[in-house]
């Protein structure tokens, strides 16, 4: 535990200035449109911009810090570090995958920390029709759950395609990609293999358990995790088979 | 121990000569101690194998003995010392016979290049003497 | 552990990259206690050989057995690992390169470390990346030598420092070889000022060992230095 805490401290450490930086360039630009709104220089609905340009970038950035966080290593030639060390191998993409979640953490609160702040005031008529901000965060809350189990996944699935490109000498990029595909064509077998399995699991009435009955009676959304339930634990594996390759596998030529 | 070895030629050997020169000039008397092999080590930037080696050689030899726990020490008899003094000075008087002959002096004309240069010297010596006193 | 036991048996080691083939079948025996010169010129397989040993690099053939297993996540904890390249994460300190590598050894010797650290003339504040080469040379060394690790590898340790910072090193290493439980192998084509440091020296030519023997030994029976033998072979 102290080893997977020390890599994951460092990882955090890597991505400390980057992090902070896009948080507070958020809440600047929230805050600056705020500004702009509350003079009368620009329309109230240029708040949107101030919520939708975090929200399309940051799921990009964090995508491309799935890959990056990897790439780094090899970039600065630290991977010679991590290799060198008597730790496995799922435990040091397990620490960069949980760095990944940090991130994603901090720049969720700021975006939506930053929208109650800076555009709460101008959602008067949003308040009339929810029944209250608890929903919100409430709804709030499963958003980012959900966000985190899909960055996850993609972040594993990118990890592995990453590590095995590094096991060719050439085409690397190409062989990114086919893995890329490969993966997800497995995972999603896995799925479909594992779903009658997990057929017992009771079916979630989201319509229920969001409350999103308060805005129309008749609505009715419901979700059986058994064909998800299947795809995690193959998504699992792959974090596994990724670490083995890593710590076995993987060849450093400098 | 200010040693400038080299590496041509193995360098237990060469510590082995220094302490023997050491012994030999009364630099280190019967009953002194040796510096510890690590510390020697670590001075010459050498291997403290090496070093452990020599140690080992010279108690062999009969010069020097390690006590447990104490270290080593130059063994108290004074046969070693005169023994080690003459090994010097005939292998000192070897080479120099042996220079002399190769650059083709006769040993007459060796003994008088001998006297003149031990009386420059005594003289320079009895020099500097003179001017401190 | 056995002082009989070598710490390093390497036996018909192959490894064949695409345009060239490395280690043509080597075989060795490290007994405990020693320090090993593994000398050739770039390109010889000393630094596929040491990256063998240290699991970074999978062989073709042969057999590798370290204290008698063979390369294993088991086998990276007794070995002290230090490559050419340069390793280190350049925005950490000093102080947390050592506080992060001291995390996964079991052997790390704290008094070790601060000794290493003053001999070295190391700031613990000072960032990796503002840092000289020598200098970043000598932190990797004391991350090896802060430890008991009965294996030591070192690959081209001197290449490229200044040199104060290689005297530092080879001083560093003369007082911290902790002798019987400790075995140390040093890659080097810069012989002349390193020969002191051997007990043996292997002669590595295009992927085979063509000489091997104790440096003393050697120097009675050639005549000559390591370093003009070294020439003299690779001439």
């Amino acid at each position: 535990m102290k080893r997977f805490l020390k890599l994951l401290r460092k990882d955090l450490e890597a991505s400390r200035l980057p992090v902070f930086f896009l948080a507070g360039i958020t809440l600047i630009l929230m805050a600056v449109l705020r500004w702009r709104i509350a003079q009368g220089a620009w329309h109230p609905q240029v708040s949107v911009l101030g919520v939708a340009v975090p929200l399309t970038f940051f799921p990009l950035w964090l995508i491309w810090r799935s890959f990056q966080t990897l790439r780094a290593e090899w970039r600065e030639d630290t991977v010679y570090t991590l290799l060198v060390l008597p730790v496995p191998g799922w435990q040091v993409l397990l620490a960069k995958l949980a760095g990944l979640l940090v991130e994603y953490s901090v720049l969720f609160a700021a975006t939506v920390g930053g929208t109650f702040l800076f555009f709460g005031g101008l959602m008067d008529e949003l308040w009339e029709v929810i029944p209250g901000p608890w929903w919100l965060a409430w709804n709030a809350l499963w958003v980012y759950v959900t966000g985190a189990f899909v960055l996850a996944t993609l972040a594993i699935h990118v990890q592995l395609a990453f590590v095995v490109s590094k096991m060719v000498g050439r085409l690397q990029g190409l062989v990114a990609l086919w893995v890329l595909f490969l993966s997800t064509w497995l995972t999603d077998r896995a799925a479909l293999l594992l779903e009658p399995l997990f057929r017992w699991l009771p079916t979630i009435r989201l319509h229920e358990f969001l409350q999103l009955t308060r805005f129309d009676e008749g609505i009715i959304l419901e979700w059986q995790p058994a064909g998800q339930i299947g795809a995690a634990f193959a998504t699992v594996g792959l974090l596994f088979l990724t670490g083995l390759l890593f710590e076995r596998f993987l060849e450093i030529n400098g | 121990m200010d040693l400038e070895f080299s590496t041509s030629i193995p360098i237990y050997l060469q510590i082995i000569e220094e302490f023997k020169r050491q012994i030999a000039t009364g630099q280190l008397r019967p009953g002194d101690k040796l510096p510890s092999q690590r510390d020697l080590a670590a001075q010459l930037k050498v291997n403290a194998n090496t070093v452990q080696r020599a140690y080992r050689e010279m108690e062999i030899l009969g010069l020097v003995e390690t006590l447990r726990g104490q270290g080593t020490f130059v063994r108290q008899t004074e046969e070693i010392v005169e023994g080690t003094r003459e090994e010097m000075l005939t292998n000192l008087v070897d080479d120099f016979v042996a220079a002399m002959q190769s650059l083709g002096l006769t040993m007459a004309d060796t003994l008088e290049l001998v006297k003149t240069r031990f009386r420059e010297r005594e003289l320079a010596q009895g020099g500097l003497k003179d001017e401190r006193s | 552990m056995n002082a009989a036991e070598p710490v390093l048996v390497v036996h018909n080691l192959r490894k064949k990259y695409p345009k060239v083939e490395a280690l043509k079948g080597i075989s060795l025996s490290l007994p405990q206690g020693e320090i090993w010169g593994l000398l050739g010129p770039n390109g010889s397989g000393k630094s596929t050989l040491l990256k063998c040993v240290a699991g970074l690099v999978r062989p073709d053939g042969g057999e590798i057995a370290i204290l008698g297993t063979p390369p294993s996540r088991a086998s990276k904890a007794q070995i002290a690992f230090v490559p050419e390249v340069e390793s280190l994460y350049r925005w950490m300190t000093v102080r947390q390169v050592l506080e992060f590598t001291s995390a996964f050894y079991d052997d790390w010797q704290k008094d070790s470390e601060e000794e290493l650290l003053e001999f070295m003339r190391l700031d613990p504040r000072a960032k990796v990346s503002t840092l000289s080469k020598g200098m970043r040379a000598r932190l990797r060394l004391v991350l090896a030598l802060a430890r008991r690790a009965p294996l030591i590898l070192l690959d081209e340790p001197f290449s490229g420092i200044d040199p104060s910072s290689r005297d530092r090193i080879v001083e560093g290493i003369v007082r911290q070889f902790k002798g019987e439980e400790q075995t140390i192998i040093i890659s080097t084509h810069a012989v002349g000022d390193t020969e002191q440091l051997f007990d043996a020296v292997v002669f590595l030519h295009e992927g085979s060992i063509i000489l091997q023997g104790s440096a003393e030994e050697l120097r009675a029976s050639r005549g000559k230095s390591i370093n003009d033998l070294f020439k003299e072979v690779f001439a």
